[in-house]
């Protein structure tokens, strides 16, 4: 219930005393008006009429004084009322208002009463409120502005961390290095004169001494007496310079036993720059060296193989020339004396003599041809090789000429692609190209033969084939064929010493080519050689 | 051209195999001859000199001359045939077993008149004899003695 309410109900209640009071006062006058009557009991003083209307009237008074009264007490509570609830509504609105936030309303202060106190009252706290509320912001501000530079620092904080984590790597990294350093190396220090001033422990460990031994001690300590002087003077001259030195010393231990090392001398400077001494940084290699040494050693001794190759090759080919050469001359002799023999006493002895005679010829016969293979073989080698064009095309054309005859009896087709100018021995690629045409004819088949000459250009060299669809040779045995005086066929079969592939092979040798073959058994087979395309060679 | 007549052949040859292979060549040619045979350089000069034991010697038609010879070698006779006036005109055939193109190109720059490499082959030896005699006594005109 609203205080309005309350007032105007308690003033109404006030109003209802009087109006009591009012009504049991008439009803009072009412009852001596009665009483008067009866007790006079003068029917004629006052009839029944007129008492009635007299109730009436003054019943009809009070009635009209009531509700004018009840109406006058309205108002003034309402009035009342009124001047009670306003500043209440008021105060009610500005705490409300000032409740929002509001701080700087003011509640109007009308009445020196409770209301116009409590307003009073309620502005000075609406005053403090604000003014702390003021603080509170100032404070917040404070707290803005804290939190910022917290996070300044915490964001600092975790720079620096990160710093010295990356400090603390560093310097893990750097132990670590040092600590590999040391593993692997041999690090020490000297002061300008060279007198030693720190040594680390594989330093000290190879060279047998102790550190105490060491230390103030120079590098000569360790000289081995290998280097001359010079080389030291060049050491010095360079880290006086304030430059690195590099370069691989051997040194010798306390006990005499000898190391070599991979050294690396700089200058120590100081913060101003200034040679303050030297730093050393030493690997051992030893074992490299003496790797080295035995490599070079090898490579001498293989060098001298070779050299010893050479001229044992020289001089068995010298031997095969002389040889077969001198050995012609005897040969002569037993050939011409058997012959002599069977011309002169053929016939005239008994028939195993004259078969005797007939081995003798037979066998003198077969070294003569042996030895003229062997001189002719030992040429390809002997002789000077003179390299000049030679138009290939135009060797065939006249190798077959020279081998007419043969073409024509076996019947022979022969093709050949057109072939190049190259820089060769003339006279060796002609007996070449003679030896592969003439065995392509030789070994042919049941067939007709047909040989081609090709020729390819593959990268720097000339790849020339003769394909021929002969007999064919079993690829087990091709190792064997280029091989002197080795033979696939019987003599009766096949004649020959077993000297033209050997040959052949030389002559591709000499040329600084390769030579092999592609064959199948009954189909036929495919010389390959290849000539190394020198200036001067030219494709037509 | 030999008309019959007999020639006078000095084979120099130290190697008796061979002297004997040349001579059954030449019994067998159709020219009749006379071989002389001496088996050093030395020897062959004072041959064709006339000179020592060799003073009834007639001067040869023909020279068939080896070049390795003790003593004195073929290329040393062959040099001084050709120098000495009275000798130059002798035919001289090398027949040796040397191919060395040193020894051929020497000898003919010592004008030899011709150079031979022995056949290894016994009959190629006894055809090429005959040749030499039937070119040098049946083909070709020699100067008078």
């Amino acid at each position: 219930m609203s205080i309005r309410l309350r007032l105007i109900f308690s003033l109404l209640t006030i109003a209802i005393v009087p109006m009591a009071f009012t009504s049991l006062l008439l009803f009072t006058n009412l009852k001596g008006v009665i009483v008067k009557n009866f007790i006079n009991e003068s029917p004629s003083l006052v009839t029944n009429e007129v008492l009635l209307s007299e109730i009436n009237s003054i019943g009809q008074l009070s009635l009209i004084i009531c509700f004018v009264s009840l109406f006058l007490i309205l108002i003034i509570a309402v009035s009342m009322a009124q001047t009670i609830s306003r500043p209440l509504k008021l105060l009610e609105f500005g705490v409300k208002f000032v409740g929002k936030g509001n701080l700087d309303y003011k509640l109007n202060v009308e009445s020196d009463d409770e209301v116009g106190r409590v307003s009073l009252a309620f502005n000075q706290m609406a005053e403090n409120l604000k003014k702390v509320t003021a603080s509170k912001n100032e404070l917040n501000k404070e707290i803005d502005r804290r939190s910022k530079v917290e996070f300044l620092l915490l964001k600092r904080t975790k720079e620096l961390e990160q710093l010295s984590t990356t400090l603390t790597e560093e310097k893990k990294m750097r132990e670590a290095q040092r600590n590999a350093l040391n593993n692997t190396a041999l690090v020490s220090e000297t002061d300008l004169e060279g007198k030693i001033v720190y040594v680390n422990d594989p330093f000290v460990k190879i060279s047998k001494y102790t550190e105490k031994e060491l230390l103030g001690q120079d590098h000569r300590i360790i000289n081995s007496g290998y280097h001359p002087h010079s080389f030291f003077e060049n050491l010095w001259s360079t880290i006086s310079q304030g430059k690195v030195w590099k370069g691989e010393i051997r040194n010798r231990a306390k006990d005499g036993a000898l190391y070599w090392v991979d050294t690396a001398i700089g200058p120590i400077l100081d913060d101003e720059h200034k040679v303050m001494g030297y730093i050393s940084i030493r690997f051992i290699i030893t074992d490299r060296k003496q790797l080295e040494k035995s490599l070079k050693e090898s490579n001498q001794e293989l060098d001298q193989q070779a050299q010893r190759l050479k001229i044992s090759n020289e001089e068995l080919e010298q031997f095969a020339y002389v040889a077969s050469h001198d050995l012609q001359e005897p040969l002569r002799m037993v050939n011409s004396y058997v012959k002599l023999l069977e011309e002169e006493y053929k016939g005239k002895l008994d028939k195993e003599a004259d078969k005797y005679i007939h081995y003798a010829i037979d066998g003198a016969e077969r070294m003569m041809l042996l030895i003229n293979d062997l001189l002719a073989f030992s040429r390809v080698g002997s002789q000077r090789k003179e390299v000049k064009k030679t138009d290939c095309s135009l060797i065939l054309e006249e190798l077959f000429q020279d081998l007419k005859l043969v073409i024509q009896e076996n019947k022979a087709s022969i093709t050949h692609d057109p072939l190049p100018t190259i820089m060769s021995d003339e006279l060796q690629v002609r007996q070449l190209f003679q030896n592969l045409i003439g065995n392509a004819i030789k070994f042919k088949g049941d067939k007709r033969p047909e040989i081609h000459v090709g020729v390819e250009r593959e990268n720097n060299e000339w790849k020339f084939s003769v394909r021929d669809n002969g007999i064919g040779i079993d690829l087990k045995q091709s190792d064997r064929i280029f091989v002197i005086f080795q033979r696939l066929h019987s003599r009766d079969k096949y004649p020959g010493t077993g000297i033209g592939l050997a040959i052949s092979k030389k002559i591709v040798e000499r040329h600084n080519g390769r030579i092999w073959i592609e064959s199948k058994l009954g189909q036929g087979t495919t010389f390959f050689f290849t000539i190394p395309i020198i200036k001067g060679d030219k494709y037509e | 051209m030999n008309n019959g007549k007999l020639v006078d052949i000095l084979l120099v040859e130290d190697n008796a195999g061979d002297v004997v292979l040349t001579r059954k060549a030449l019994e067998k040619s159709k020219v009749l001859n006379n071989v002389n045979v001496v088996e050093d350089g030395e020897e062959a000069l004072e041959y064709l000199y006339g000179r020592g034991k060799y003073a009834s010697a007639t001067r040869p038609d023909l020279v068939l001359l080896d070049l390795n010879l003790p003593n004195k070698g073929g290329l040393d006779v062959l040099l001084e045939i050709k120098e000495v006036d009275e000798l130059k005109q002798i035919p001289v055939v090398i027949l040796t077993s040397s191919e060395a193109e040193r020894d051929i190109v020497k000898s003919y720059k010592l004008h030899a008149n011709c150079y031979i490499q022995k056949p290894v082959d016994f009959k190629q030896f006894v055809d090429v004899v005959k040749r030499i005699e039937g070119f040098w006594f049946s083909i070709v005109m020699l100067p008078p003695k």
